[in-house]
């Protein structure tokens, strides 16, 4: 089983509630919020803390494949012909 | 003291074996099908590729076995020729072969003599092989003509790992594109030597090394350390002095353990899109084995591969690869499956080979990676895929909390290149720039020699480019640009310029 199949289903669908009505301003033509903003902000801090924890397990699989032992540097590779 | 002398023939292909073209002897306790198996593989893939005629060299001087007997063969009782013979196919028959020949040796001015004669190649030259005098040993240095682009439908190949080489025939200079093969003599190299050989050999034309023959690489490898007893005749190489080896060679050697299925996969995929062959450790059993990578084959159009919700992975259009195994021969295709290993609760990479002319497939699994890179690039593959999943999830970030926008797939790729390289892709590439773009990128951005790029792309999204600094390291990496050749996605410029500002670069385009 991979081991990225775990999360819920949830993350594939479009945000609701505030995140909506701050759509239809934008789609209405409002300023796209600036990251001077100290909302937007503290928006994003979030956002980023949601997708770094998510992502953690795929970044740290890569990380793994670089930690090496003893065992692996004494592996004998000397398949004849 | 006799004068050697040189004897050049031609022969129709394909009405006697080559074998018996080349009139070899089978050693006393070898088979001929063992003795022979890489000779019978050549010539069933150059008859694959519509070999018609050869030409035989009697006398060839190859740097790689003068040094090879030089250091070993030479204080053998048996008196072997320091010579070898060299075999040249073309896909025109004998008669138009040297009617051509002796045209383009009747061509001037120099121009048009090798404007002629790298049309010629283009057209009939399907690459060489050369021929040691040793009997259980034939095949040395090989280099044949890759497969073409085109693979079955849905799937292209990719053979960015082949190199340039060139030969002369009769005053003729012949040009083929492909990666240097040969057979292991378990003499001066195992199956580790001669798949460093074939790797250093791409390595060499990027970046230009030290040219390292059989003989050396074991030397090298064996120069600090023997666990395995003495180094000639080879006992094989362990990890440990194979990256001594490249080392000492001025390259350095990236390992990575194949771990997971995901990450193996990304990794090969870099590696071989970056032109840069990697070794692979398989294992079957207790057996260990080491390939080298020339080619590989992925799905086009892209088929979405997500390694987590909503962000795609476009190294899962890597459905084969084409290694060059010393036991059978170059290009051999090896399918990619995933394996579940239940007991480390972990997928793994398994490379299924199935022989030429035989039911037969082996399975390995994918152990270990090894990537010699030239030292000038600081990043390495695995910081490469950590900072575009960084990336990625910025962009997710970003398109949520500061655009609201819909939720999207994105897609990543990443690569290592040459500047320059990148900048003539953006000329002659699939995802060409404007003029004006290419002008602002070469004439605001210092770059590295060699660039980390990642290239990310979404519904909402134009692909993008971000150009890494490739001397910087994962702690302090610097974003040198980005890179938007369209704008015609909603999301794109927005993006971007948001992203600029979080990296601190420019965005160009």
């Amino acid at each position: 089983m991979d081991i990225f199949d775990s999360e819920p289903k949830e993350y594939y669908m479009a945000i609701r509630s505030k995140a909506a009505r701050r759509n239809a301003a934008v789609a209405a033509g409002a300023a796209t919020e600036r990251l001077s903003d100290p909302k937007a902000q503290e928006r994003l801090t979030r956002a980023l803390a949601r997708w770094e924890s998510r992502t953690k397990p795929l970044v740290e699989a890569v990380r793994s494949s670089e930690h090496l032992t003893q065992k692996d540097f004494a592996i004998r590779i000397n398949t004849k012909a | 003291m006799a004068q050697s002398r040189q004897q050049i023939s031609f022969v129709s292909f394909g009405d006697r074996s080559l074998a018996d073209v080349l009139a070899l002897d089978v050693p006393p306790f070898t088979s001929k099908a063992e003795a022979h198996r890489q000779l019978e593989y050549v010539e069933g893939y150059v008859r694959d590729l519509d070999c018609h005629s050869l030409v035989v060299e009697d006398h060839y001087i190859d740097r790689d076995h003068m040094e090879d007997h030089s250091v070993f063969y030479s204080k053998s009782l048996q008196p072997y020729p320091n010579a070898c013979r060299r075999v040249h196919f073309f896909s025109c028959d004998s008669a138009v072969l040297k009617r051509e020949l002796k045209r383009l040796r009747s061509t001037a001015p120099p121009e048009q003599f090798r404007t002629e004669s790298a049309e010629f190649s283009k057209r009939f030259y399907l690459g060489f092989t050369v021929i040691k005098p040793l009997p259980g040993c034939p095949v040395g240095r090989t280099i044949l003509r890759c497969f073409a682009a085109d693979a079955d439908k849905g799937y292209l190949r990719n053979f960015s790992c082949a190199c340039d080489c060139r030969a002369h025939l009769l005053g003729v200079p012949l040009s083929i594109r492909g990666l240097a093969f040969q057979q292991q003599d378990l003499g001066v190299s195992a199956c580790a030597t001669t798949a460093l050989w074939s790797a250093l050999q791409r390595a060499r034309e990027l970046e230009e090394g030290a040219a390292a023959t059989p003989a050396q690489i074991t030397m090298r490898a064996s120069q600090f350390t023997l666990p395995f007893g003495r180094p000639m005749p080879s006992e094989g190489l362990s990890l440990d002095q194979m990256c001594q080896a490249v080392h000492s060679l001025g390259y350095a050697p990236n390992l990575y353990r194949a771990d997971t299925f995901d990450v193996s996969r990304g990794l090969l995929y870099s590696a071989v899109l970056s032109g840069i062959s990697p070794v692979l450790i398989i294992e079957r059993g207790d057996l260990w084995h080491a390939v080298a990578v020339a080619g590989m084959k992925v799905r086009r159009p892209h088929v979405r591969n997500l390694v987590y919700p909503l962000m795609d992975d476009r190294a899962g259009d890597l459905a084969a690869l084409y290694i060059h195994d010393d036991r059978y021969g170059p290009y051999l295709k090896a399918d990619i499956r995933r394996k579940t290993d239940n007991r480390r609760k972990k997928d793994r990479l398994l490379l299924e080979i199935k022989l030429r002319n035989s039911s037969v497939i082996e399975r390995w699994v994918l152990s270990h990676l090894l990537i010699p890179l030239h030292p000038k690039v600081r990043l390495s593959f695995g910081e490469l895929q950590r900072a575009a999943i960084r990336l990625v999830r910025e962009i997710h970030a970003h398109r949520q909390s500061i655009l609201a926008a819909r939720e999207t797939v994105t897609s990543w790729d990443c690569w290592i290149g040459k500047s320059h390289s990148y900048v003539e892709s953006l000329i002659l590439g699939e995802n060409r720039a404007p003029e004006s773009l290419i002008a602002t990128l070469c004439t605001t951005v210092p770059f590295s020699r060699y660039l980390g790029i990642v290239r990310v792309e979404a519904d909402d999204l134009d692909p993008v480019d971000f150009l890494l600094d490739t001397t910087s390291t994962e702690r302090n990496l610097h974003c040198l640009a980005l890179v938007r050749p369209a704008t015609s996605r909603p999301q794109t410029r927005d993006l971007t310029e948001l992203l600029a500002l979080r990296y601190g670069c420019s965005v160009i385009g």
